[in-house]
C-alpha cells in the first residue's frame, strides 16, 4: 500500500512538471518546487480520499478534493516560487488548472481501462 | 520590556498550574477536577475578548491592572477560600494579565518575534507548575519581581508614555470611532479566517503522550518562538510554506521505516509546527483591527477554548486541517497585506 501511495504521487508530478514547464516555467529550481509541491498534494489528496466515505458521494468528493488541490498549489507556488509573480498570478493559475486536469483525465482514463 | 512580560507571563501561568495542581492532587472526585478545570480554562480564556474590549477603551488602566495581578494570583493560590473562589480568582488574575501584557507587546513590537516570544514562555511555565516540578510559592515570588520590575520601568517612561497613552488613547477612541467605519468586509474576512486557523490550532496544536513531562511544552515554547523569528527573517510566505511543509512532514513519518520513531516523533513535530501559527495570527488579527488589540488578542484566546473542550469528541484529520490552515494563513496574509497594514 505504501509503494502504491508513492508511486501514484511519483507518476503525477511525472506528468504535471513537464507540463508545467511546457507553460514557459523554465527555471529548474521552479518545476522541482512545483514537483515537490505535487507529490505532497497528491498524498495529502489521497490520504482524504481513503479516509472519506466514498460511497456517498465518490465524484462529489474527487471534484472537491481536486479543486481543493489546484487551490492549494496555487497558493504553494505563489509562496515558494517568487520568480513566477512577475509573469501574473492568472498564467500561473491557468498553468496549475490545466496540469491538474491533465493528470486528472489520465486517471480518469487508465481507472476506465482497468475496469 | 519583552523580557519582563516573558518572565511574567511564565510566572503567571506558572502560579495558576501549580494551584490548580496542588488542588487536583488531594481531590478524590476525578469529575470535580475536570469542573474547575473547566471553569478556570473558561474564565481565562474565554474572558480576554471582554477584558480585552474594556482595556482598549482605557488604555491607562493597563498598567494598574498589571499591577493587579500578583494580588489576585496571592489570593487564588490560598486553599482556605476554597477551590471555587481559587478558580474564579486564578481564572480572573491570568485574563487580565494576558490581555495587559498582550496589548503592550502588540502595541510596542511591530514585528512578529515580539508576540512569539511573549506567548512561548507561558506552556514552559504551566508545565513546571502543573507536573509540580517548582511550586505556587516559587512562582508567586517570581511573578511579584516581574510584576514590580514591569510596573516601575513603564512608570519611569511616564510623562512620555502617559503623552503616548493619551495619543494613543486618544487615537484610539477617534480609531475606534472610525473603526467601525473602517473595518471592512474584507479585513473582518481575515480576522474569520485567522480565528479559524487559531481554532484548529487548538485541536491539532496540543500534541500527543510524551514520555517526558517536559518535553511537549519545551515544543509548544519553540513552536511559538520560532514562528515570530522565521516570519521576521525570511518572511510570512515563506513561513507559512515552511509550516506547511513541516506538517507534511509529520503525518508522513509513521509511514517511513523508522522503527517506531516516526510514531512519537510526529505528534511532536506536528505539535511544533501548529504552534508556530501563534505569532503569525496575533499579528495578523492586530493588522485587521488596529485599534483593537485587547479585543483581537481575546477573541485569539477564546477561539483555543472549543480545542480544550472538545477535543476528544471531534475527530478532523489532520491531513484537512493542516491544508485548511494553510490556505486561511494564506488568504488572510494576502488581504491584511492589501489593506496595507
Amino acid at each position: 500500500m505504501e509503494t502504491a501511495r508513492w508511486s501514484t504521487a511519483l507518476l503525477t508530478a511525472g506528468i504535471e512538471t513537464p507540463l508545467f514547464y511546457l507553460f514557459g516555467y523554465r527555471r529548474i529550481g521552479d518545476c522541482l518546487w512545483f514537483a515537490l509541491i505535487n507529490i505532497m498534494s497528491n498524498l495529502l489528496l489521497n490520504d482524504v480520499l481513503r479516509a472519506a466515505p466514498l460511497e456517498l458521494c465518490f465524484w462529489g468528493m474527487m471534484l472537491s478534493g481536486e479543486f481543493a488541490v489546484v487551490v492549494l498549489e496555487f497558493a504553494l507556488c505563489l509562496c515558494l516560487m517568487p520568480s513566477v509573480r512577475p509573469s501574473g498570478n492568472g498564467r500561473l493559475f491557468l498553468a496549475v488548472f490545466c496540469t491538474n486536469l491533465v493528470s486528472f483525465l489520465c486517471g480518469v482514463v487508465w481507472a476506465l481501462s482497468l475496469a | 520590556m519583552l523580557f519582563l512580560c516573558t518572565l511574567l507571563h511564565l510566572a503567571v501561568d506558572g502560579v495558576c498550574g501549580a494551584a490548580l495542581a496542588a488542588y487536583a492532587v488531594q481531590e478524590p472526585d476525578f469529575a470535580n477536577i475536570v469542573y474547575h478545570f473547566h471553569l478556570y480554562s473558561l474564565i481565562a480564556f474565554g474572558g480576554q475578548w471582554l477584558t480585552g474590549w474594556a482595556l482598549d477603551r482605557k488604555m491607562n488602566w493597563i498598567l494598574p491592572g498589571l499591577a493587579l495581578v500578583p494580588l489576585l494570583l496571592g489570593l487564588g493560590v490560598m486553599p482556605g477560600f476554597g477551590i471555587l473562589a481559587q478558580a474564579v480568582l486564578l481564572g480572573v488574575g491570568n485574563c487580565v494579565f494576558h490581555v495587559a501584557a498582550g496589548i503592550m507587546i502588540l502595541r510596542r513590537y511591530p514585528n512578529y518575534t515580539g508576540p512569539g516570544v511573549f506567548v512561548s514562555s507561558g506552556a514552559i511555565g504551566l508545565g513546571l507548575g502543573i507536573n509540580r516540578i517548582c511550586g505556587a510559592a516559587f512562582f508567586l515570588c517570581l511573578c511579584i519581581a516581574a510584576a514590580l520590575s514591569l510596573f516601575f520601568c513603564e512608570s519611569r517612561k511616564s510623562p512620555s508614555l502617559k503623552i503616548g497613552e493619551t495619543e494613543a488613547a486618544g487615537a484610539g477612541e477617534k480609531e475606534a470611532e472610525t473603526s467601525s467605519a473602517s473595518l471592512s468586509w474584507a479585513s473582518a474576512g481575515a480576522g474569520i479566517l485567522l480565528l479559524l486557523c487559531v481554532t484548529l490550532r487548538g485541536f491539532g496544536g496540543a500534541g500527543g503522550v510524551s514520555y517526558h513531562a517536559m518535553l511537549l511544552p519545551c515544543v509548544f515554547a519553540t513552536g511559538k518562538a520560532l514562528g515570530g523569528v522565521c516570519c521576521d527573517a525570511i518572511g510570512y510566505r515563506r513561513t507559512i510554506a515552511f509550516i506547511f511543509i513541516l506538517s507534511f512532514a509529520a503525518l508522513e513519518l509513521p509511514f517511513l521505516p523508522l522503527r517506531g520513531v516516526g510514531d512519537w516523533l510526529s505528534p511532536l513535530l506536528l505539535a511544533l509546527a501548529f504552534n508556530m501559527t501563534m505569532p503569525l495570527t496575533l499579528r495578523l488579527l492586530h493588522g485587521c483591527c488596529p485599534a483593537c488589540p485587547g479585543l483581537m488578542f481575546g477573541l485569539a484566546a477564546g477561539c483555543l477554548l472549543p480545542g480544550a473542550f472538545w477535543r476528544e469528541s471531534l475527530a478532523v484529520l489532520p491531513q484537512i486541517m493542516i491544508v485548511v490552515q494553510f490556505l486561511s494563513l494564506f488568504l488572510a496574509g494576502a488581504i491584511v497585506r492589501r489593506a496595507g497594514v
